[in-house]
């Protein structure tokens, strides 16, 4: 037999058969992908990877011993029998046969990383008693790790009478809660790091209620959705923590958007509401400059696709606006328009321009600009497409413009030069006041697929995840809060969501990443903080959790506009809660 | 219809002189606290509102572009906007 084919893994496991039988291997079956190894009616197997160099060799494998499943490439997976192992060798396509091991999966990584056990083995706290709502894209009800703990799901993409919150979609319960699915798969996920009951991928809070709203996505639809959730925690006569791993760019990013709005009339003593402070670490979506009187500035922007600019500055201020295309065709400046429409339209050789300059906002008092470019096709070549948003001080005593871009994932468009700024990213509901914001912290970058094949991220194992979007706000509030754990987390699959098969763990757990995982991870948490404490207020819990956050190299309090106020220690929540 | 009450996405909406006046629209309503109970609940009748308007605050509802002109010139609505899609952050 050629035992070089065989991992040394392997090789051990199957010498211990050969000596001992299969009693030889029950030491092994605990750390490696052995099967059916105390079942006396069957053969002793093991899960094994199988390496070859030739794809269509592999293909073509029929082994007695060996159950070898679809797949591609030059690594597959299967089954072997060890009586059959010496044949199995013999197959001149494998090349080696690899004995899969049992690996611990990102949830039992990152709680440990932040003393999650310690807290909650000490105080017994699994969120028994508590609703955890989750706003998102629904969740699969089939799922094992939320059976029987379901209470309603509100399906607002499905046709129907609604309920008291909005007269639009399906509140479903019992068994008609398969009536909904979840096929993004985002609830699903979000849901599971919240609170799945897993023993191989534990969520926080396993013993939470939970109320489901499938929206829209639309942010008025999602406040109904908020209200829902606290709505029936309230009539379960139970405190509620509301996730929200859902954000967007369109608002002042100062708190005063109705949808933060909302999320802080909701919340109260036994009602939180946790959020993620977005994505867009990387990306370049936010500028801001100083205009002085008289002046100008010029902020750049990079598009190839249509694209939208948010921008604010002070109400004591006035400037006016100009658009300049990629070829130097600029709109007139447009002043602040306070009698009829304040929209404007203009068509430039680079593409249509719409500038709209109304009068202070009435809710916030600042004024707001928007800018929607709708860039022809071909008109300008690709290396010089750089639109110009030209500010003119005409009256100004603040100065400060703040932008952001919006445009599709597809043709996404950013700012460019000396006025692009990596600050003030997290945008509604990530900054309403009275939620809790979660950045981003990365406590893993490497697992093995469905396919047994390995997959690796590139970003920084035990560090803040360059992804994470930062604060503060515009108005300079402290956001985001904390970090936890968002990269990358192994959690709940539904069933009817297609992801590509190297983010599947296996048939129920799939990675992911983003501070959509940190959120859940931050909820759930605050569910065995309101189960120690029911009528917990969100300023307490904020209060709470910042004082068990560090961000690395500095001390309690200190905060980080990428980090908030630090990595949360868990653990340091049962010392916190005794200090008051 | 007050134009400066609108957010600059409803603003676009209805200037445009093809706006169709029946389509739907999801929005937020910002509301004064100068709203008396009784006045509210008429209100809330003649537009269809879910939610109480009493006492201030935000409230969503879908309107039609016409009720949202006709809303934006009522004394106790401080702004209206429109909807906007959020994206999961994954």
């Amino acid at each position: 037999m050629d035992h070089r084919k065989l991992s040394a893994a392997l090789a051990g496991a199957y010498q211990r058969f050969e000596d001992q039988g299969r009693p030889g291997l029950g030491s092994h079956a605990a750390l490696m992908g052995l099967v059916t190894v105390t079942e006396p009616a069957r053969p002793a197997r093991a899960v094994v990877f199988l390496r070859g160099t030739d794809p269509d060799a592999l293909d073509r494998v029929r082994c007695q011993g060996l159950e070898m499943n679809q797949g591609s490439g030059q690594v597959r997976t299967g089954i072997i029998d060890f009586d059959a192992i010496e044949t199995v060798t013999a197959e001149p396509a494998l090349g080696q046969i690899v004995v899969s091991h049992r690996l611990r999966t990102l949830m039992d990584v990152a709680p440990g990383k932040v003393g999650v056990p310690a807290f909650v083995d000490g105080a017994d706290l699994d969120g028994s008693g508590v609703v955890v709502g989750v706003v998102d894209t629904g969740i699969d009800p089939r799922h094992p790790a939320f059976q029987g703990r379901i209470e309603r799901i509100w399906d607002q993409t499905l046709r129907g009478s609604g309920v008291p919150e909005g007269r639009y979609g399906v509140e479903l319960s019992g068994n008609r809660l398969i009536e909904s699915r979840d096929v993004h798969g985002h609830g699903t996920h979000v849901a599971g790091i919240a609170a799945g009951a897993d023993a191989s991928y534990p969520g926080i809070a396993p013993r939470a209620r939970l109320v489901i709203v499938k929206t829209t996505l639309m942010d008025a639809h999602i406040a109904d959705g908020v209200r829902y959730c606290f709505r029936l925690a309230s009539d379960l006569g139970l405190p509620a923590v509301v996730n929200l791993s859902l954000g967007g760019h369109a608002d002042p990013h100062d708190g005063t958007d109705p949808l933060s709005a909302i999320l802080d009339a909701e919340s109260g003593p036994g009602r939180i509401a946790v959020c993620a402070a977005g994505n867009e670490g990387n990306d370049a979506i936010h500028a801001s400059a100083r205009v002085p009187d008289g002046g100008q500035r010029s902020l750049a922007c990079v598009a190839t696709g249509p694209f939208e600019i948010n921008g604010w500055y002070a109400g004591e201020d006035e400037m006016e606006l100009s658009v300049a295309g990629p070829s130097g065709a600029a709109t007139p400046y447009q002043p602040v328009i306070v009698a009829g429409s304040p929209v404007r339209r203009y068509e430039l050789p680079d593409g249509a321009v719409q500038v709209t300059t109304p009068g202070p906002d009435p809710v916030n008092g600042d004024h707001q600009v928007v800018i929607v470019a709708e860039p022809a096709d071909g008109a300008v070549p690709a290396p010089s497409r750089i639109w110009r948003i030209r500010f003119r001080g005409v009256g100004v005593t603040n100065g400060r413009v703040d932008a952001w871009v919006l445009s599709s994932r597809r043709q996404p468009a950013q700012f460019t030069g000396r006025y692009a700024e990596d600050a003030v990213k997290v945008g509604s509901p990530g900054c309403a006041t009275d939620a809790i914001t979660a950045a981003a912290y990365t406590t893993r970058t490497t697992w093995t697929d469905i396919d047994g094949q390995r997959q690796q991220v590139g970003f920084e194992t035990d560090d803040i995840s360059d992804f994470s979007s930062e604060g503060p706000r515009r108005d300079g509030h402290s956001k985001p809060d904390v970090a936890a754990p968002g990269a990358m987390i192994a959690a709940s699959l539904s069933r009817d969501a297609d992801f590509d098969r190297r983010w599947v763990i296996d048939t129920e757990r799939v990675m992911q990443a983003g501070t959509s995982m940190a959120s859940p991870f931050l909820a759930g948490v605050v569910a065995l903080l309101l189960q120690q404490e029911p009528t917990l207020e969100p300023a307490k819990a904020r209060q709470r959790l910042v004082a068990a956050s560090r961000v690395p190299g500095g001390r309690a309090g200190n905060f980080d506009r990428k980090w908030g106020y630090g990595l949360l220690a868990v653990d340091r929540l049962a010392r916190s809660g005794t200090e008051g | 219809m007050d134009f400066q009450k609108l957010d600059p996405v409803l603003a676009a909406e209805l200037s445009l002189d093809t706006a169709d006046l029946s389509r739907q629209l999801p929005v937020f309503v910002h509301v004064t606290e100068s709203l008396e109970p009784d006045e509210a609940a008429l209100v809330a009748r003649r537009f269809g509102l879910a939610e109480p308007v009493a006492g201030g605050g935000v409230l969503s509802a879908t309107l039609t572009a016409q009720q949202v002109a006709e809303l934006s010139e009522e004394p106790w609505v401080v702004k209206i906007r429109a909807a906007r899609e959020l994206r999961p952050l994954d």
